[in-house]
């Protein structure tokens, strides 16, 4: 599986609102969200704050903790949106 | 519309959630145009003073407080120390709410709800006392306090909202508070409960234009009202069972129907819970629908007197989505 940083630069931008979107939709339904780290849950909060979810910085906390959450449904989410895991 | 200016609304959280949720959906709502955010206070849920803390450092506009805590549980002391230190972080954005309700909560650690009226009473006099610097010396009825001070200033007066149900307390609520924060829904609950809050406003002299008239509603909204009805069904259910016989009167709810609802919650039952919960319980005690239902039955209580209005649980099937809801097509029509 490619590297977080690889995956979030293979996302073209004009998808980042909506891969952003899923995400959190992802995160916030998940029965795991207590498995999200601490420093990954306040930088989701931090980033929310700042309008910076849809940024490379916000979509990459949101992904690793969404990878820590739901890794499967997290990939299929990707890989749904031809998006290369 | 007259008095369309000054229409608020708020949002009401329980935590049962993991609190990084919580606060990104208080976030959420002061984006979506929120004045309030309130957090509920019972022991066996996350606690309401770590929720807060999060709130205030993650927002920058939205007030927010305890929606509501109980005298009984927690000391007002307490309380007016925990105001006064969120007030620090928050200046100008903190706000309390206090009822004495939740008979089933208090009844879980053995606190006796005794005489609640003076409860009240006592409670906003020391939490305003506190929070305005002064030390409190009271013998009262239920709260005796030997000149606690504490020793930090508070920038700002801290608003006090009462909760209330019943018309005496509603009467205390409007003579004492800054806001009568009233749990109900229907427009019927409201018309009955603005005599007692004109009667207790003019024991203290205020006008009625002082005083903020809450609503603190269950609601659920979305653009399919049968999944909005679905979302409230639970909701509607413990507030039958839980709603004095005078409340289900008023709604036309029987005894028989509300004792079926009892028993099915007690016991865990929650089909036949679903089962007996009727269209009628669900108009009678929440907001749910559409948009447009909604904005119709927010209306309706504006019109009669209701200043701030609280989308409180369900808020809908999908909190996330139904918050954007509320944004983008029932908070514009009031502002």
């Amino acid at each position: 599986m490619a590297g977080l940083n690889e995956i979030i630069n293979r996302i073209p931008q004009s998808s980042f609102e909506k891969v952003s979107d899923d995400l959190v939709k992802l995160l916030l339904g998940s029965a795991n969200a207590d498995k999200v780290p601490e420093g990954l849950a306040k930088g989701i909060l931090l980033s929310w704050e700042c309008d910076e979810l849809t940024k490379p910085s916000g979509l990459r906390t949101l992904l690793e903790a969404s990878m820590i959450a739901e890794k499967d449904k997290t990939v299929a989410l990707l890989q749904g949106l031809g998006i290369q895991v | 519309m007259e008095g369309m200016a000054m229409f608020k609304f708020g949002i009401e959280f329980v935590p049962t959630d993991v609190y990084w949720k919580v606060i990104y959906h208080a976030i959420q709502a002061e984006k979506a145009g929120y004045d309030y955010v309130w957090i509920t206070d019972h022991f066996n849920n996350r606690n309401v003073y770590v929720l807060l803390t999060n709130i205030a450092v993650y927002t920058n506009k939205i007030k927010f407080g305890p929606g509501v805590t109980n005298p009984y549980m927690i000391h007002p002391i307490m309380t007016a120390q925990s105001m006064a230190s969120l007030n620090d972080m928050a200046p100008g954005r903190v706000a309390c709410g206090l009822g004495t309700g939740d008979k089933t909560t208090l009844d879980m650690v053995g606190v006796e709800r005794a005489k609640p009226l003076a409860a009240v009473r006592e409670a906003v006099r020391i939490i305003r006392d506190v929070t305005t610097g002064k030390a409190v010396k009271l013998e009262g009825e239920v709260f005796k306090v030997a000149g606690a001070k504490i020793n930090f200033k508070v920038a700002n007066p801290i608003p006090i909202f009462v909760g209330a149900q019943g018309p005496k307390m509603i009467s205390l609520a409007a003579e004492v508070g800054d806001g009568v924060l009233i749990n109900a829904s229907h427009r019927k609950d409201f018309e009955d409960a603005m005599g007692h809050i004109k009667e207790g406003a003019s024991k203290a002299c205020k006008k009625l234009d002082d005083l903020e008239v809450v609503a603190a509603t269950s609601f659920s909204v979305h653009e399919d009202a049968a999944k909005a009805q679905k979302a409230a069904t639970i909701v509607a259910a413990f507030i039958v069972a839980g709603s004095p016989e005078p409340i289900l009167q008023r709604h036309n709810i029987s005894i028989e129907a509300a004792n079926k609802l009892r028993d099915a919650i007690a016991k865990g039952m929650w089909k036949d819970v679903f089962a007996n919960v009727t269209p009628d319980m669900i108009e009678a005690f929440s907001i749910a629908g559409t948009p447009d239902t909604c904005i119709e039955k927010i209306d309706q209580l504006r019109k009669i007197g209701v200043t701030l209005f609280i989308t409180g649980s369900p808020i809908g099937p999908n909190v996330r989505d139904s918050i954007n809801l509320i944004k983008n097509k029932i908070i514009p029509h009031f502002k």
